[in-house]
């Protein structure tokens, strides 16, 4: 009786024993690549999908943080909108009388820096454009069938020379000397928007989260030891086409001419209108842009899509950004060299990459 | 306890756990690039996730109408939609932990899962 018992108590030790042993080994692995303080959430808003991922957070405070900027993001949305009932709208219907009209205290800011990118892009990225805008039909949720403008229609929009230097901004008084002017501020506002979230994250003592935007991000702090890493996907079929580890604070914003289009007689035509010559610009696929500001990589983006491969290079100075990433039809990539240790290729054949000089 | 000797038995077990042990790095950690599941959310909401080495068709009910989701082999897609654009469909397959296709004007999304995200996050 005694010696089963002992024995019993042996093989429950060894059995105990070595049942720590797989714990440990168990416990050890599992610790290995998790992900953890990571709050994520996702929520509709812009129009598109937002996803926010917050590092270090509890769950309480990650919820809370992600309300307020839903809340801002929902407002934003419905006060800039260019074409649903908002302030923005009520502005487009009180612009051609050219006669000074009271407007929405929180547009000032974005008419302010809309103007200040328009005019150092050179125009490319006009968003006093609005009525060409409409008249490729793009104004909409719901994407135009064609066929596309007549010539004479973009050209009589186009000798009007609409631009948000016509503008006269006094107080919170509003007037154009150009009754062609209509703001669309899409190629901007998305990028205005996240930084707004940004801030109010930080206000809340947030230090390290991505906000993304329908696919345009800003991303602060890091991810627990390592930098946030962000996939930028291939515009020319499914997969992804790179990859890079984000700076502590960096903005990625990709234009392409495949977001929004639509065919008319076997030609394409895309969202993304040179505010030159009013046709789709062509020539590029896509052109992705870092900087520490959304708001400016927005408009960038939008910019050197139009102003294509000949002239990207001086656009991008003029701007001020820190990197661009631009992908030609061919699928040749024109890059500047400081993302060249940053960005992977993750396509197989390697693409043809041509380096520009630094923009510094 | 532990300052007894190891018997026979024990380093048989312990050898077995280590092999357990490599045979789930291999399987979950050594391909990590690739995920293991798909979240699908409605309207930003969780609906349910799916496993994506289970081969199958999914119908999901979104604002407009239903989407169909198609999972083979580690990967899904959007194989149909009532969008205009037709984006989602477009993406193709997705398959590595952190990527994202999503049909807005379905308000539907899909993202990858996995032990240690390839991604944190999709530009496109």
């Amino acid at each position: 009786m005694l010696k089963s018992f002992v024995s019993a108590k042996c093989s429950a030790t060894q059995l105990t024993r070595s049942g720590l042993l797989i714990l440990i080994s168990l416990s050890l692995l599992s610790s290995c690549g998790r992900s953890p303080g990571v709050y994520y959430e996702q929520f509709l808003g812009f129009g598109t999908l937002i996803e926010v991922k917050i590092w270090g957070v509890d769950e309480k405070t990650g919820r809370q943080a992600v309300a307020a900027i839903t809340d801002d993001i929902n407002y934003m949305h419905q006060t800039w909108h260019a074409w649903k009932p908002g302030s923005l709208s009520r502005i487009n219907q009180l612009l051609p009388t050219e006669e000074f009209f009271s407007i929405g205290p929180s547009v000032i800011p974005l008419i302010r820096r809309g103007s200040e990118l328009a005019e150092l892009s050179g125009n490319r990225f006009n968003p006093a454009i609005g009525q060409l805008i409409k008249l490729w039909g793009f104004a909409s949720d719901e994407l135009p069938k064609g066929p596309p403008p007549s010539a004479t229609a973009i050209q009589e929009l186009l000798d009007q020379k609409p631009g948000m230097q016509d503008l006269i901004l006094d107080g919170v008084q509003l007037k154009t000397s150009n009754p062609a002017v209509r703001l669309d501020f899409g190629g901007f506002a998305k990028g205005y928007a996240v930084d707004i979230a940004i801030e109010h994250l930080k206000e809340l003592g947030i230090t390290n989260a991505i906000v993304n935007a329908g696919g345009d991000l800003r991303a602060i702090g890091k991810h627990g030891e390592r930098a946030w890493r962000v996939g930028i996907r291939n515009p020319s079929g499914e997969g992804v086409l790179a990859s890079v580890d984000t700076l502590v604070d960096e903005s990625i914003f990709t234009s392409g001419d495949y977001e929004r289009y639509y065919e008319y007689q076997g030609k394409r035509y895309h969202h993304i209108i040179d505010p030159h010559s009013g046709y789709p610009a062509r020539g590029v696929t896509s052109v992705t842009v870092f900087d520490s500001q959304a708001d400016r990589a927005d408009a960038a983006a939008t910019a050197l899509f139009v102003a294509g491969v000949d002239e990207w290079y001086q656009v991008a100075k003029a701007m001020g950004v820190n990197g661009v990433m631009l992908v030609t039809a061919d699928g040749t990539i024109h890059m500047t060299p400081n993302l060249k240790d940053r960005v992977y290729f993750d396509i197989k054949p390697a693409p043809k990459i041509i380096y520009s000089e630094p923009l510094e | 306890m532990l300052g007894q000797k190891l018997t026979s038995g024990d380093r048989l077990l312990l050898v077995l756990a280590l092999i357990f042990v490599a045979g789930l790095y291999v399987v979950y950690w050594g391909q990590s690039v690739y995920g293991n599941q798909a979240a699908i959310a409605i309207a930003g909401k969780h609906w349910r996730s799916i496993d994506l080495y289970q081969d199958g068709m999914y119908k999901v009910q979104g604002r407009l109408g239903i989407s169909q989701l198609e999972v083979h082999d580690g990967k899904i897609r959007f194989i149909s939609s009532p969008c205009d654009t037709k984006q989602c469909i477009h993406q193709g397959w997705i398959g590595q932990s952190g990527e994202i296709a999503a049909c807005v004007p379905n308000t539907i999304s899909v993202r990858i899962l996995g032990p240690d995200p390839r991604f944190d996050t999709m530009n496109f």
